[in-house]
């Protein structure tokens, strides 16, 4: 599997910057939390979470902007029938992707009742089930299925 | 790399053989994208079966003078 980005389309190109921007995101986000962070008895980084909020709404906008720019024909078109099947497929992985984790924190937090742990863990699940969407959709795309 | 469908498609040959139609404007004739026409041609995405009558009546043969099954 060759990747090359002047073959790509807009969807293709823009699912892979959004998953990367969501990896690297979630990268500063929990380097900065560290792992004390989840343990009980620390309270909300709500200073992290706003800006982690703040720069990838910021870096998403900057993202669909500068792909907009450089693919001016192609990027107000609706999508077709293959990045709709593209889409809907990774979406149902990444259903299962968020399922498993609020499964798995809720057993936690049911045997530990450690509330930290459970919003963490929420977090992180709902990274992890973006991302899925975003680099899903562009690994079928390229990939074919 | 995933098995290859049991449908191949004799787009490109079609295409080329009536003066060489870009993939693009085939697909804007048939409502997809230049790079679904790639990814059909490439056999890496089996069109929905009203696209692949659209294809069929753009090039004004029937559907299974340009997809066939290999199940």
């Amino acid at each position: 599997m060759t990747i090359a980005w002047s073959s790509m389309s807009v969807r293709e190109k823009s699912a892979w910057a959004m998953g990367t921007l969501m990896v690297a995101m979630a990268v500063w986000y929990f380097g900065r939390l560290g792992v004390s962070a989840w343990l009980p008895g620390h309270s909300l980084p709500m200073g992290d979470l706003v800006a982690y909020l703040f720069l990838t709404i910021t870096g998403s906008i900057v993202v669909q902007v500068l792909l907009a720019i450089a693919n001016r024909g192609e990027a107000g078109a609706a999508p077709d029938e293959r990045e709709n099947a593209a889409s809907a497929r990774a979406v149902a992985w990444a259903g299962h992707v968020l399922t498993a984790v609020i499964a798995g924190a809720l057993l936690w937090f049911m045997a530990h009742r450690d509330g930290m742990m459970l919003f963490h863990s929420l977090f992180a699940g709902l990274l992890a089930s973006q991302t899925v969407v975003h680099w899903g959709t562009a690994w079928l795309l390229r990939r074919g299925f | 790399m995933p098995p290859p469908p049991p449908i191949s498609n004799r787009v490109r040959e079609l295409r080329e053989a009536q003066g060489n139609i870009s993939q693009a404007a085939l697909g804007d004739a048939i409502g997809v994208t230049r790079h679904t026409i790639i990814a059909i041609e490439q056999g890496k995405y089996s069109p929905s079966l009203e696209s692949a009558f659209r294809i069929a009546r753009f090039f004004q043969v029937g559907v299974e003078d340009v997809f066939s099954w290999h199940g």
